[in-house]
Protein backbone atom coordinates (compact mmCIF):
# COMPACT_ATOMS: atom_id res chain seq x y z
CA UNK A 1 0.00 0.00 0.00
CA UNK A 2 1.24 3.86 -1.28
CA UNK A 3 -0.18 6.06 -1.17
CA UNK A 4 -0.09 10.12 -0.88
CA UNK A 5 0.38 12.06 2.16
CA UNK A 6 -2.42 15.07 3.16
CA UNK A 7 -1.28 18.19 4.64
CA UNK A 8 0.63 17.34 7.89
CA UNK A 9 -1.26 20.27 9.27
CA UNK A 10 -5.20 20.02 9.50
CA UNK A 11 -6.93 22.72 7.55
CA UNK A 12 -8.87 24.83 9.98
CA UNK A 13 -10.29 27.59 7.47
CA UNK A 14 -12.70 29.32 10.08
CA UNK A 15 -9.55 29.92 12.16
CA UNK A 16 -8.36 31.84 9.62
CA UNK A 17 -10.66 34.55 8.23
CA UNK A 18 -9.56 37.38 10.02
CA UNK A 19 -6.05 37.05 8.71
CA UNK A 20 -7.46 36.16 5.36
CA UNK A 21 -9.84 39.75 5.56
CA UNK A 22 -6.94 41.70 7.05
CA UNK A 23 -4.18 40.46 4.24
CA UNK A 24 -6.75 40.86 1.21
CA UNK A 25 -7.58 44.33 2.43
CA UNK A 26 -4.16 45.27 2.46
CA UNK A 27 -3.48 44.12 -0.59
CA UNK A 28 -6.57 46.19 -2.20
CA UNK A 29 -4.86 49.00 -0.18
CA UNK A 30 -1.81 48.69 -1.55
CA UNK A 31 -3.01 48.05 -5.15
CA UNK A 32 -5.73 51.05 -5.47
CA UNK A 33 -3.15 53.37 -3.93
CA UNK A 34 -0.76 52.14 -6.20
CA UNK A 35 -3.44 53.54 -8.91
CA UNK A 36 -4.15 56.37 -7.93
CA UNK A 37 -0.46 57.39 -6.84
CA UNK A 38 0.01 56.64 -10.69
CA UNK A 39 -2.79 59.36 -11.61
CA UNK A 40 -1.45 61.58 -9.09
CA UNK A 41 1.85 61.24 -10.89
CA UNK A 42 0.51 61.39 -14.24
CA UNK A 43 -1.06 64.61 -13.55
CA UNK A 44 2.04 66.01 -11.93
CA UNK A 45 3.96 65.68 -14.88
CA UNK A 46 1.28 66.81 -17.44
CA UNK A 47 0.84 70.09 -15.33
CA UNK A 48 4.55 70.91 -14.90
CA UNK A 49 5.36 70.34 -18.89
CA UNK A 50 2.54 73.03 -18.96
CA UNK A 51 3.62 75.53 -16.53
CA UNK A 52 7.15 74.74 -15.71
CA UNK A 53 9.11 77.83 -15.24
CA UNK A 54 5.92 80.41 -15.23
CA UNK A 55 4.04 81.59 -12.73
CA UNK A 56 1.00 80.79 -12.98
CA UNK A 57 -2.22 82.98 -11.64
CA UNK A 58 -6.09 81.51 -11.62
CA UNK A 59 -9.16 83.61 -12.24
CA UNK A 60 -12.55 82.39 -12.25
CA UNK A 61 -16.29 83.71 -12.82
CA UNK A 62 -16.84 86.59 -10.81
CA UNK A 63 -20.21 88.49 -11.01
CA UNK A 64 -21.78 89.27 -14.40
CA UNK A 65 -18.02 88.35 -15.62
CA UNK A 66 -17.19 85.58 -17.21
CA UNK A 67 -14.11 83.12 -16.96
CA UNK A 68 -12.59 83.89 -20.13
CA UNK A 69 -13.58 88.01 -19.76
CA UNK A 70 -11.93 87.52 -16.58
CA UNK A 71 -8.97 85.81 -18.28
CA UNK A 72 -8.87 88.51 -21.02
CA UNK A 73 -9.07 91.82 -18.48
CA UNK A 74 -6.52 90.36 -16.60
CA UNK A 75 -4.33 89.68 -19.52
CA UNK A 76 -4.83 93.42 -20.60
CA UNK A 77 -3.76 94.39 -17.00
CA UNK A 78 -0.93 92.35 -16.29
CA UNK A 79 0.96 93.01 -19.86
CA UNK A 80 1.71 96.55 -18.80
CA UNK A 81 2.73 95.49 -15.26
CA UNK A 82 6.00 96.30 -13.83
CA UNK A 83 8.50 93.00 -14.11
CA UNK A 84 6.15 91.08 -16.37
CA UNK A 85 7.58 90.08 -19.40
CA UNK A 86 5.50 87.81 -21.27
CA UNK A 87 1.66 86.74 -20.34
CA UNK A 88 0.19 83.43 -22.05
CA UNK A 89 -3.87 82.75 -21.81
CA UNK A 90 -3.85 78.73 -21.28
CA UNK A 91 -6.65 77.09 -22.98
CA UNK A 92 -9.08 75.48 -20.38
CA UNK A 93 -8.39 71.55 -19.56
CA UNK A 94 -9.96 68.83 -17.60
CA UNK A 95 -6.62 69.65 -15.02
CA UNK A 96 -7.44 72.99 -14.79
CA UNK A 97 -9.93 72.05 -11.78
CA UNK A 98 -6.91 70.74 -9.62
CA UNK A 99 -4.87 72.81 -10.33
CA UNK A 100 -6.88 76.13 -9.30
CA UNK A 101 -8.09 73.82 -6.20
CA UNK A 102 -3.93 73.81 -5.57
CA UNK A 103 -3.97 77.13 -5.66
CA UNK A 104 -6.71 78.40 -3.35
CA UNK A 105 -9.58 79.37 -5.80
CA UNK A 106 -13.18 79.05 -5.09
CA UNK A 107 -15.41 76.10 -6.68
CA UNK A 108 -16.38 78.08 -10.04
CA UNK A 109 -15.24 78.20 -13.87
CA UNK A 110 -11.70 78.83 -13.65
CA UNK A 111 -8.84 80.13 -16.13
CA UNK A 112 -5.36 79.66 -15.97
CA UNK A 113 -2.86 82.63 -17.14
CA UNK A 114 1.50 81.73 -17.84
CA UNK A 115 3.40 84.77 -17.07
CA UNK A 116 7.05 85.38 -17.24
CA UNK A 117 7.82 87.71 -14.07
CA UNK A 118 10.42 89.36 -12.31
CA UNK A 119 11.36 87.25 -8.97
CA UNK A 120 9.15 88.58 -6.38
CA UNK A 121 6.52 90.27 -8.32
CA UNK A 122 3.51 87.73 -8.42
CA UNK A 123 2.07 89.15 -4.65
CA UNK A 124 1.56 92.17 -6.44
CA UNK A 125 0.37 91.38 -10.01
CA UNK A 126 -2.94 89.86 -7.49
CA UNK A 127 -3.26 93.03 -5.91
CA UNK A 128 -3.10 94.40 -8.51
CA UNK A 129 -5.65 92.68 -10.26
CA UNK A 130 -7.62 92.64 -6.90
CA UNK A 131 -7.55 97.17 -7.62
CA UNK A 132 -9.32 96.12 -10.58
CA UNK A 133 -12.00 94.03 -9.16
CA UNK A 134 -10.28 90.59 -10.59
CA UNK A 135 -9.73 88.32 -7.97
CA UNK A 136 -7.11 86.07 -8.51
CA UNK A 137 -4.45 83.64 -7.01
CA UNK A 138 -0.72 83.07 -8.34
CA UNK A 139 1.81 80.77 -7.39
CA UNK A 140 5.35 81.19 -8.73
CA UNK A 141 5.66 77.16 -8.64
CA UNK A 142 3.64 74.83 -10.94
CA UNK A 143 0.71 74.17 -8.51
CA UNK A 144 0.54 70.82 -9.13
CA UNK A 145 4.16 69.80 -8.08
CA UNK A 146 3.42 71.15 -4.71
CA UNK A 147 0.23 68.59 -4.35
CA UNK A 148 1.35 66.19 -6.48
CA UNK A 149 4.42 65.86 -4.78
CA UNK A 150 2.58 64.95 -1.37
CA UNK A 151 0.42 63.00 -3.33
CA UNK A 152 2.79 60.78 -4.39
CA UNK A 153 4.70 61.09 -1.06
CA UNK A 154 1.78 59.86 0.96
CA UNK A 155 0.72 57.23 -1.32
CA UNK A 156 4.43 55.93 -1.39
CA UNK A 157 4.35 55.81 2.81
CA UNK A 158 0.44 53.88 2.37
CA UNK A 159 2.05 51.28 -0.04
CA UNK A 160 5.05 50.52 2.16
CA UNK A 161 3.25 50.54 5.10
CA UNK A 162 0.69 47.93 3.68
CA UNK A 163 3.63 46.05 2.70
CA UNK A 164 4.93 46.24 6.13
CA UNK A 165 1.89 45.32 7.70
CA UNK A 166 1.20 42.78 5.29
CA UNK A 167 4.93 41.20 5.81
CA UNK A 168 3.98 41.25 9.57
CA UNK A 169 0.72 39.46 9.39
CA UNK A 170 2.01 36.42 7.33
CA UNK A 171 4.80 36.14 9.94
CA UNK A 172 2.55 36.60 12.72
CA UNK A 173 0.03 33.70 11.22
CA UNK A 174 2.76 31.38 10.29
CA UNK A 175 3.85 31.59 13.96
CA UNK A 176 0.19 30.91 14.84
CA UNK A 177 0.30 27.52 12.05
CA UNK A 178 3.17 26.29 14.02
CA UNK A 179 1.41 27.31 17.43
CA UNK A 180 -1.48 25.61 16.70
CA UNK A 181 -0.01 22.19 15.04
CA UNK A 182 2.85 21.61 17.54
CA UNK A 183 1.61 18.25 18.42
CA UNK A 184 1.74 17.30 14.98
CA UNK A 185 4.55 18.94 13.90
CA UNK A 186 6.24 17.51 17.49
CA UNK A 187 5.39 13.86 15.71
CA UNK A 188 7.03 14.82 12.95
CA UNK A 189 10.02 16.23 14.46
CA UNK A 190 10.14 13.14 16.94
CA UNK A 191 10.05 10.93 13.56
CA UNK A 192 13.02 12.82 12.51
CA UNK A 193 11.90 15.88 10.65
CA UNK A 194 14.76 19.04 10.50
CA UNK A 195 14.06 22.05 11.50
CA UNK A 196 13.86 23.29 7.97
CA UNK A 197 11.26 20.42 6.86
CA UNK A 198 9.04 21.29 9.62
CA UNK A 199 9.43 25.29 9.25
CA UNK A 200 8.42 24.69 5.45
CA UNK A 201 4.59 22.69 6.57
CA UNK A 202 3.80 25.77 8.50
CA UNK A 203 5.43 28.18 5.53
CA UNK A 204 3.65 26.57 3.10
CA UNK A 205 0.38 26.46 4.89
CA UNK A 206 0.83 30.44 5.23
CA UNK A 207 1.95 30.60 1.67
CA UNK A 208 -1.75 29.25 0.39
CA UNK A 209 -3.28 32.08 2.88
CA UNK A 210 -1.26 34.60 1.26
CA UNK A 211 -1.69 33.29 -2.22
CA UNK A 212 -5.79 33.48 -1.98
CA UNK A 213 -5.51 36.63 -0.21
CA UNK A 214 -3.66 38.53 -3.24
CA UNK A 215 -6.48 37.54 -5.51
CA UNK A 216 -9.24 38.90 -3.65
CA UNK A 217 -6.89 41.86 -3.77
CA UNK A 218 -6.68 42.16 -7.55
CA UNK A 219 -10.25 41.30 -7.61
CA UNK A 220 -10.87 44.29 -4.63
CA UNK A 221 -8.33 45.93 -6.81
CA UNK A 222 -10.19 45.82 -10.46
CA UNK A 223 -13.39 46.98 -9.49
CA UNK A 224 -11.80 50.26 -7.56
CA UNK A 225 -9.58 51.03 -10.67
CA UNK A 226 -13.02 50.46 -12.19
CA UNK A 227 -14.70 52.74 -9.97
CA UNK A 228 -11.83 55.17 -10.18
CA UNK A 229 -11.35 55.54 -14.16
CA UNK A 230 -15.23 55.89 -15.22
CA UNK A 231 -16.84 57.17 -11.65
CA UNK A 232 -13.77 60.00 -11.34
CA UNK A 233 -14.14 60.20 -7.56
CA UNK A 234 -11.12 62.22 -7.49
CA UNK A 235 -11.68 64.85 -9.79
CA UNK A 236 -8.59 65.90 -11.68
CA UNK A 237 -6.21 62.95 -11.54
CA UNK A 238 -6.50 62.99 -14.93
CA UNK A 239 -8.11 59.68 -15.27
CA UNK A 240 -6.43 56.16 -15.53
CA UNK A 241 -5.78 54.39 -18.94
CA UNK A 242 -6.44 50.76 -19.70
CA UNK A 243 -2.76 50.24 -19.52
CA UNK A 244 -2.80 51.93 -15.74
CA UNK A 245 -5.38 49.13 -14.90
CA UNK A 246 -3.34 46.17 -16.13
CA UNK A 247 0.14 47.34 -15.95
CA UNK A 248 1.42 48.97 -12.20
CA UNK A 249 -0.41 47.17 -9.45
CA UNK A 250 0.29 43.85 -10.32
CA UNK A 251 4.03 44.37 -9.35
CA UNK A 252 2.86 45.54 -5.89
CA UNK A 253 1.07 42.10 -5.43
CA UNK A 254 4.35 40.28 -6.10
CA UNK A 255 6.01 42.80 -3.82
CA UNK A 256 3.41 41.77 -0.90
CA UNK A 257 3.76 38.02 -2.08
CA UNK A 258 7.48 38.09 -1.70
CA UNK A 259 6.93 39.76 1.01
CA UNK A 260 4.55 38.09 3.01
CA UNK A 261 6.35 34.43 1.83
CA UNK A 262 10.21 35.74 3.40
CA UNK A 263 7.80 37.10 6.60
CA UNK A 264 6.25 33.91 7.17
CA UNK A 265 9.48 31.36 6.46
CA UNK A 266 11.58 33.78 9.03
CA UNK A 267 8.30 33.60 11.64
CA UNK A 268 8.18 29.94 11.07
CA UNK A 269 11.72 29.21 11.06
CA UNK A 270 12.25 31.63 14.38
CA UNK A 271 9.03 29.36 16.14
CA UNK A 272 10.40 26.29 15.48
CA UNK A 273 13.91 26.77 16.36
CA UNK A 274 12.16 28.04 19.96
CA UNK A 275 10.90 25.32 20.51
CA UNK A 276 12.03 22.40 22.48
CA UNK B 1 7.97 -12.18 14.46
CA UNK B 2 7.55 -13.57 10.89
CA UNK B 3 7.77 -10.91 8.21
CA UNK B 4 10.33 -9.06 10.40
CA UNK B 5 10.62 -5.07 10.10
CA UNK B 6 13.26 -4.60 12.65
CA UNK B 7 16.29 -3.31 11.81
CA UNK B 8 19.33 -5.20 10.77
CA UNK B 9 21.20 -2.55 13.09
CA UNK B 10 24.40 -1.23 12.20
CA UNK B 11 26.30 -0.51 15.37
CA UNK B 12 29.82 0.84 14.48
CA UNK B 13 32.94 -0.44 17.11
CA UNK B 14 32.73 2.92 19.14
CA UNK B 15 28.95 2.51 19.53
CA UNK B 16 29.15 -0.86 20.62
CA UNK B 17 31.73 0.09 23.05
CA UNK B 18 29.77 2.82 24.06
CA UNK B 19 26.15 3.02 26.32
CA UNK B 20 22.84 3.76 24.14
CA UNK B 21 22.13 6.60 27.03
CA UNK B 22 23.84 7.57 29.79
CA UNK B 23 22.73 9.60 32.51
CA UNK B 24 25.15 12.02 34.58
CA UNK B 25 23.41 13.90 37.52
CA UNK B 26 21.11 14.91 34.52
CA UNK B 27 17.35 16.21 35.11
CA UNK B 28 14.54 18.56 35.15
CA UNK B 29 11.60 19.33 37.00
CA UNK B 30 10.83 16.35 39.19
CA UNK B 31 13.76 14.09 37.73
CA UNK B 32 16.91 14.94 40.07
CA UNK B 33 20.29 13.92 39.30
CA UNK B 34 20.05 10.68 37.28
CA UNK B 35 23.13 8.96 36.77
CA UNK B 36 23.12 5.94 34.50
CA UNK B 37 24.16 3.95 31.73
CA UNK B 38 22.08 1.50 29.26
CA UNK B 39 24.08 -0.63 27.11
CA UNK B 40 23.30 -1.18 22.90
CA UNK B 41 20.98 -4.16 22.99
CA UNK B 42 19.88 -3.98 26.77
CA UNK B 43 16.30 -4.38 27.27
CA UNK B 44 15.20 -2.35 30.56
CA UNK B 45 11.68 -2.29 32.12
CA UNK B 46 11.28 1.66 34.06
CA UNK B 47 9.10 1.34 37.06
CA UNK B 48 8.88 3.19 40.33
CA UNK B 49 8.03 7.19 39.81
CA UNK B 50 6.23 9.79 39.04
CA UNK B 51 8.76 11.26 36.45
CA UNK B 52 8.66 7.90 34.13
CA UNK B 53 7.08 9.72 31.42
CA UNK B 54 9.16 12.56 31.71
CA UNK B 55 12.35 10.96 31.58
CA UNK B 56 11.40 8.87 28.49
CA UNK B 57 10.24 12.56 26.59
CA UNK B 58 14.20 13.69 28.16
CA UNK B 59 15.75 10.56 26.16
CA UNK B 60 13.54 11.27 22.96
CA UNK B 61 15.14 14.96 22.71
CA UNK B 62 11.64 16.37 23.29
CA UNK B 63 12.79 18.34 25.40
CA UNK B 64 15.79 19.11 26.61
CA UNK B 65 17.55 18.43 30.21
CA UNK B 66 17.49 21.28 32.57
CA UNK B 67 21.03 19.99 34.09
CA UNK B 68 23.64 17.57 34.04
CA UNK B 69 25.01 15.62 31.28
CA UNK B 70 22.77 13.70 28.82
CA UNK B 71 24.73 11.35 26.26
CA UNK B 72 23.14 9.18 23.42
CA UNK B 73 24.97 7.06 21.05
CA UNK B 74 28.10 8.94 22.86
CA UNK B 75 27.13 12.64 21.78
CA UNK B 76 26.78 14.91 24.77
CA UNK B 77 22.68 16.66 24.15
CA UNK B 78 24.83 19.83 25.18
CA UNK B 79 26.90 20.16 21.97
CA UNK B 80 24.95 18.67 19.54
CA UNK B 81 23.62 21.00 16.72
CA UNK B 82 20.01 21.06 15.62
CA UNK B 83 20.64 19.29 12.76
CA UNK B 84 22.81 16.97 14.84
CA UNK B 85 19.62 16.14 17.04
CA UNK B 86 17.69 15.53 14.17
CA UNK B 87 20.23 12.66 13.04
CA UNK B 88 20.18 11.33 16.92
CA UNK B 89 15.94 11.88 17.01
CA UNK B 90 16.06 9.59 13.82
CA UNK B 91 17.77 6.69 15.87
CA UNK B 92 15.46 7.07 18.34
CA UNK B 93 11.44 5.33 18.44
CA UNK B 94 9.68 6.69 21.10
CA UNK B 95 5.86 5.62 22.31
CA UNK B 96 4.60 8.61 24.26
CA UNK B 97 2.39 9.28 26.69
CA UNK B 98 -0.13 10.28 26.33
CA UNK B 99 -0.73 8.69 22.33
CA UNK B 100 -0.70 11.20 19.71
CA UNK B 101 -1.36 11.10 16.21
CA UNK B 102 -2.12 12.60 13.08
CA UNK B 103 -6.10 12.46 12.94
CA UNK B 104 -6.76 13.24 9.59
CA UNK B 105 -4.19 10.78 8.61
CA UNK B 106 -4.73 7.16 7.95
CA UNK B 107 -2.68 3.91 10.09
CA UNK B 108 -0.58 3.52 7.34
CA UNK B 109 0.13 7.38 7.15
CA UNK B 110 0.96 7.45 10.61
CA UNK B 111 2.73 4.46 11.28
CA UNK B 112 4.83 5.94 8.01
CA UNK B 113 5.59 9.12 9.45
CA UNK B 114 8.88 8.40 10.42
CA UNK B 115 10.14 7.41 6.59
CA UNK B 116 7.87 10.30 5.29
CA UNK B 117 10.04 12.88 7.18
CA UNK B 118 13.22 11.76 6.45
CA UNK B 119 12.84 12.59 2.93
CA UNK B 120 11.85 8.99 1.42
CA UNK B 121 9.64 8.19 -1.34
CA UNK B 122 6.70 6.10 0.03
CA UNK B 123 7.75 3.66 -2.87
CA UNK B 124 10.61 3.10 -1.37
CA UNK B 125 8.85 2.09 2.02
CA UNK B 126 5.58 1.55 1.46
CA UNK B 127 6.76 -2.28 1.56
CA UNK B 128 8.28 -2.07 5.00
CA UNK B 129 5.71 -0.07 6.54
CA UNK B 130 3.25 -3.08 5.05
CA UNK B 131 5.41 -5.51 6.73
CA UNK B 132 5.30 -3.33 10.24
CA UNK B 133 1.41 -3.44 9.89
CA UNK B 134 1.33 -6.71 9.22
CA UNK B 135 3.63 -7.60 12.33
CA UNK B 136 1.21 -5.89 14.55
CA UNK B 137 -1.74 -7.12 13.28
CA UNK B 138 -2.90 -3.41 11.90
CA UNK B 139 -2.72 -4.35 8.04
CA UNK B 140 -6.45 -5.12 7.79
CA UNK B 141 -6.69 -1.28 9.39
CA UNK B 142 -4.41 0.51 7.48
CA UNK B 143 -6.87 2.75 5.69
CA UNK B 144 -8.65 3.48 8.75
CA UNK B 145 -8.32 6.48 10.94
CA UNK B 146 -6.69 6.53 14.08
CA UNK B 147 -9.66 7.64 16.26
CA UNK B 148 -11.31 4.44 14.88
CA UNK B 149 -8.75 2.40 16.61
CA UNK B 150 -9.66 0.61 20.07
CA UNK B 151 -6.84 1.03 22.69
CA UNK B 152 -4.86 -1.58 22.06
CA UNK B 153 -4.67 -0.99 18.19
CA UNK B 154 -3.67 2.42 19.06
CA UNK B 155 -0.78 1.42 21.15
CA UNK B 156 0.14 -0.95 18.60
CA UNK B 157 0.50 1.98 15.81
CA UNK B 158 2.21 4.07 17.90
CA UNK B 159 4.73 0.75 18.51
CA UNK B 160 4.60 0.64 14.67
CA UNK B 161 5.17 4.15 13.93
CA UNK B 162 8.24 3.74 16.47
CA UNK B 163 9.56 0.79 14.36
CA UNK B 164 9.05 2.07 11.07
CA UNK B 165 12.51 4.12 11.41
CA UNK B 166 14.48 1.67 12.33
CA UNK B 167 16.00 3.04 16.02
CA UNK B 168 18.53 1.84 17.81
CA UNK B 169 16.83 2.66 20.92
CA UNK B 170 13.14 2.81 21.54
CA UNK B 171 11.48 3.86 24.33
CA UNK B 172 8.09 2.90 25.26
CA UNK B 173 5.77 4.68 27.29
CA UNK B 174 2.96 2.01 29.74
CA UNK B 175 0.27 0.65 27.48
CA UNK B 176 -2.73 2.13 28.62
CA UNK B 177 -5.05 0.84 31.49
CA UNK B 178 -7.44 -1.93 30.86
CA UNK B 179 -5.88 -3.73 28.02
CA UNK B 180 -7.01 -7.59 28.18
CA UNK B 181 -3.53 -9.64 28.99
CA UNK B 182 -3.10 -10.55 26.17
CA UNK B 183 -2.94 -7.66 24.46
CA UNK B 184 -0.50 -6.57 26.71
CA UNK B 185 1.11 -10.31 26.25
CA UNK B 186 1.00 -9.35 22.47
CA UNK B 187 2.55 -5.37 22.81
CA UNK B 188 5.62 -7.29 25.27
CA UNK B 189 6.16 -9.82 22.68
CA UNK B 190 6.76 -7.64 20.05
CA UNK B 191 8.63 -5.11 22.15
CA UNK B 192 11.03 -8.07 22.77
CA UNK B 193 11.17 -9.16 19.10
CA UNK B 194 12.06 -5.76 18.45
CA UNK B 195 14.68 -5.74 21.00
CA UNK B 196 15.90 -9.31 20.15
CA UNK B 197 16.67 -7.25 16.45
CA UNK B 198 19.52 -5.11 17.96
CA UNK B 199 17.29 -2.26 19.41
CA UNK B 200 18.31 -1.43 23.17
CA UNK B 201 14.51 -0.51 24.69
CA UNK B 202 13.65 1.58 27.94
CA UNK B 203 10.12 0.20 28.91
CA UNK B 204 7.81 1.71 31.39
CA UNK B 205 6.60 -1.02 33.08
CA UNK B 206 3.53 -2.38 35.98
CA UNK B 207 4.25 -4.98 38.18
CA UNK B 208 1.96 -7.13 36.27
CA UNK B 209 4.22 -7.15 33.23
CA UNK B 210 7.47 -7.36 35.66
CA UNK B 211 6.75 -10.12 37.75
CA UNK B 212 8.41 -8.44 40.71
CA UNK B 213 11.79 -7.52 38.70
CA UNK B 214 12.69 -3.92 38.33
CA UNK B 215 15.71 -2.66 36.24
CA UNK B 216 15.45 0.79 36.00
CA UNK B 217 13.84 2.29 39.35
CA UNK B 218 13.18 5.71 39.79
CA UNK B 219 12.55 6.78 43.66
CA UNK B 220 12.13 10.51 44.20
CA UNK B 221 13.59 12.07 41.32
CA UNK B 222 16.75 9.66 41.71
CA UNK B 223 17.45 6.50 39.65
CA UNK B 224 17.83 3.10 40.36
CA UNK B 225 19.80 0.66 38.19
CA UNK B 226 18.68 -2.78 39.71
CA UNK B 227 19.61 -5.03 37.56
CA UNK B 228 20.28 -4.92 33.81
CA UNK B 229 18.56 -7.62 31.88
CA UNK B 230 21.07 -8.83 28.46
CA UNK B 231 19.01 -8.21 25.55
Amino acid sequence: MSERFPPLLKARPWSRIVPAAALSMLAVVAALTCLIDLAGWRLTRRVDARLAGATSIVVWTHGLESADAAQARAAEILIDAPGVRSVTLLDPRPDDEAIAAALGAPKATTRLLKLSVAPGAAPTLVMRLAKADLPARASTRPPAATGGSKLELIGLAVIVIALALFALTCGIEAAREVRRGWSALELARLGGASDGWLTAVAARRTAGLTGASLLWGAAGALVGSAFIATAGPLPGLGGLTRADIISPWPLILVALGLAGLAAAWAAAASAVRRSP
Amino acid sequence: MNTSPAPAVETSAIAQALPVVRFDQAGRGTLRSLSFALAPGSFHWLTGGPGKSALLRLMALAEPPAQGVVQLFGRDLASLSRREAVAIRGRIGAVLAPLAFIDHWTVWQNAAIGPKVSGRSPDEFAREIDAVLRWLGLAKRAAAAPGDLTAAERFRLALARAAAGRPELLLIDAPPDGLEPVERERIVKAVHELNAAGAAVLMVADQAMLGGQANLRLHEGRAILTEAASG
